[in-house]
């Protein structure tokens, strides 16, 4: 069973697709969902990841390699010779990269972060999203995030009526 | 091989969060509105995350720092090429470089609309290092007239309308004008308070271009000289006719008495702000050299440290130096702040250019509920770090009583106090914050270590309403 010395335990992680993808542990706590299923010794050798794509998935657990402090799990990949400041400027730049995405999987991906909750990701995904929102139109924002517009057309001129200044 | 599956309907609860998670980095209420104009989930996720919107405080820069949260956001747009110089409610006020001259406007960031104040334009020809547009205040809530305070005795309030060609303002140095140092709109007039704490009352109309004018002031507080004049009593009779209070001379008498005993109690802190004796004296005085417009001064002098502008300026500045209190011609001007119009602040205790902690006191006012409300804070400033307050008051203005009245059971609502924008906001009952009045320098974020580094001169950190949301 899990237990908290975590050192090269290995966790399992499945796809709704059917795919498995074989992490270390300490990787995988980057997801406080998953942390605490292990801590609390829900978890066997294997969680599956509902809603998450395989696709979604890889790029997570890519991100949480990528995330999980240096010490420990990731062994010689660690460079203790690295100022943190220069770390941290390290990790921005990827971060930057790694969020140029299409609109679907960047919305894929915050649900995903949001699931799993994964604060960095979560703070990544959310910041991307609050720009494509933040002084873009109602039509833009609709494609941009594509998102289905539920409403009936006489309730959206409603809602757009309440605050018409906003539309102006 | 076992799978541990997690309950699916766990996904649906998490989504609000996450959305309320976006809309509390999502401050701009123009923001909100477009998202919950997307779907009905981001609809309902407004509705449950959007709290009382409270005031932030804005910066010149744009910067912004939302409350209780104290998060500093950036980027709400100014219009190109502009100077912040201050807020009324939603609206920015700016001025534009054009030439030697400001043109000046409001703006609202949410609407995105903007009103020129041409009238304004016409009569600010100070751009000197020393000018300053103290504050921007419109007629509400028909937004008809603008009301700017200035430092400028020249022009110390300017009436105008929005986009009108055209304004109103007092005679150069023409008291009371040229001290007062606070206004505020109560119903359709203008209130002002002089820097004895006198309160008038201008009534506004319009000439016959439709230009704002005060038709006529009347003191409804005044502290009076010894032997104050009859014509006094008759601005108060006036006030009082208009159906809100009747009094008699002995009830008079009992007012000054009033008025003294709050002096007592200023004086125990070695403040003389509501003064009496020496408020009636300077008044007279003024009024006195206000007759003597032929007063001389010398105009090279003037020129020399007042104004690098052209000739005309010259000319305004001259004049507008009758009214001051230390009028001797050969008296040399060392500070032209000295002849500012003065701005509510008193050194309480200060030695002269020697670095010393102080005490000072700063004044503002407002409108509530149909009263006209005080504020009155003394503030410890030591030399070397941050002042901090020593005591926080609020006089209200008995208007049939003719004095001030201190507060002493506290005040329901919340007092959001900056230099260049204050209100009384009547809903916000203590909004998580320790006192219900807010000073902008109190919660001046602007020092971030990190980036921005503002000295409250140039970022200016303002109290600032955003446009209400309808959620």
């Amino acid at each position: 069973m899990a237990t908290r010395e975590a050192g090269k335990k290995m966790i399992m992680l499945k796809s709704p697709d059917g795919m498995e993808f074989e992490v270390e542990e300490a990787v995988a706590m980057e997801s406080q969902t998953i942390r605490k299923m292990i801590e609390d010794d829900c978890a066997d050798t294997a969680i599956l990841i509902p809603n998450i794509n395989s696709k979604i998935l890889s790029r997570v657990i890519e991100y949480c390699n990528k995330h999980v402090p240096t010490t420990g799990a990731t062994g010689a990949a660690a460079s203790d010779t690295v100022a943190p400041a220069a770390l941290a400027e390290d990790l921005k730049i990827w971060d930057a990269e790694f969020i140029k995405v299409n609109r679907a999987t960047r919305f894929n991906l915050i649900q995903a972060a949001s699931y799993l909750n994964i604060k960095g990701l979560l703070d990544l995904t959310s910041q991307t999203t609050i720009d494509t929102i933040s002084d873009n139109s109602l039509e833009e924002i609709r494609s941009f995030l594509s998102t289905k517009n539920d409403y009936l057309p006489e309730e959206e001129q409603t809602i757009r009526r309440e605050n018409q200044w906003a539309f102006q | 091989m076992t799978s541990t599956l997690l309950p699916s309907h766990q996904w649906a609860d998490l989504l609000p969060d996450l959305l309320g998670r976006i809309i509390a980095r999502l401050p701009r209420p123009d923001d909100r509105a477009r998202f919950r104009a997307v779907c009905r989930p981001w609809h309902l996720a407004v509705r449950q995350h959007n709290r009382p919107q409270l005031p932030w405080i804005i910066y010149s820069d744009g910067t912004f720092v939302t409350f209780p949260d104290h998060g500093i956001h950036h980027g709400l747009s100014f219009p190109d090429n502009t100077s912040f110089i201050g807020v009324y409610h939603s609206w920015l006020a700016f001025y534009r470089t054009v030439g030697k001259r400001r043109t000046y406007l409001l703006h609202n960031p949410f609407t995105k609309s903007t009103l020129s104040l041409p009238g304004l334009d016409s009569v600010i020809n100070d751009t000197s290092h020393w000018f300053e547009v103290r504050k921007v205040l419109m007629r509400s809530p028909k937004d008809d007239i603008v009301v700017v305070t200035t430092n400028n005795c020249n022009y110390p309030i300017i009436l105008c309308r929005p986009g009108k060609p055209g304004a109103w303002w007092p005679g150069r140095g023409e008291m009371p004008y040229a001290s007062i140092f606070d206004v505020v709109f109560h119903g359709d007039s203008l209130c002002g308070v002089t820097k004895h704490n006198d309160l008038v009352v201008m009534d506004i109309g319009e000439d016959d271009d439709g230009t704002p004018t005060v038709k006529s002031v009347k003191y409804v507080i005044e502290h009076p000289p010894v032997d104050h004049d009859d014509d006094d009593d008759d601005e108060a009779d006036e006030y009082e006719s208009d159906g809100q209070v009747s009094s008699n001379d002995g009830e008079e008498e009992s007012e000054y008495n009033e008025a003294s005993s709050i002096d007592e109690e200023d004086e125990e802190l070695g403040e003389a702000s509501l003064a009496n004796d020496d408020s009636g004296g300077d008044k007279a005085s003024s009024r006195n050299k206000l007759a003597n417009t032929d007063n001389n001064f010398n105009k090279d002098d003037h020129q020399e440290v007042l104004s690098n502008e052209d000739e005309e300026d010259v000319d305004d500045y001259d004049e507008g130096l009758h009214i001051l209190d230390e009028p001797e011609p050969d008296n040399t001007i060392q500070n032209s702040l000295e002849y500012q119009v003065p701005d509510g602040t008193e050194q309480i205790s200060y030695v002269p250019r020697e670095a010393t902690d102080g005490i000072v006191a700063s004044r503002h006012l407002f409108e509530s509920k149909g009263k006209v409300l005080m504020v009155r804070r003394q503030q410890y400033m030591p030399v070397l770090s941050r002042g901090y307050n020593m005591k926080v008051e609020v006089l209200e203005a008995d208007v049939k009583a003719g004095v001030w009245i201190l507060l002493t059971a506290g005040v329901s609502g919340t007092f959001f106090v900056s230099k260049h924008y204050s209100k009384h906001v009547s809903t916000f009952e203590d909004a998580g914050m320790k006192l219900n009045c807010h000073f902008e320098d109190e919660h001046d974020v602007g020092v971030d270590s990190n980036s921005e580094l503002f000295t409250p001169w140039e970022g200016k950190p303002t109290w600032f309403f955003p446009q209400e949301l309808v959620v």
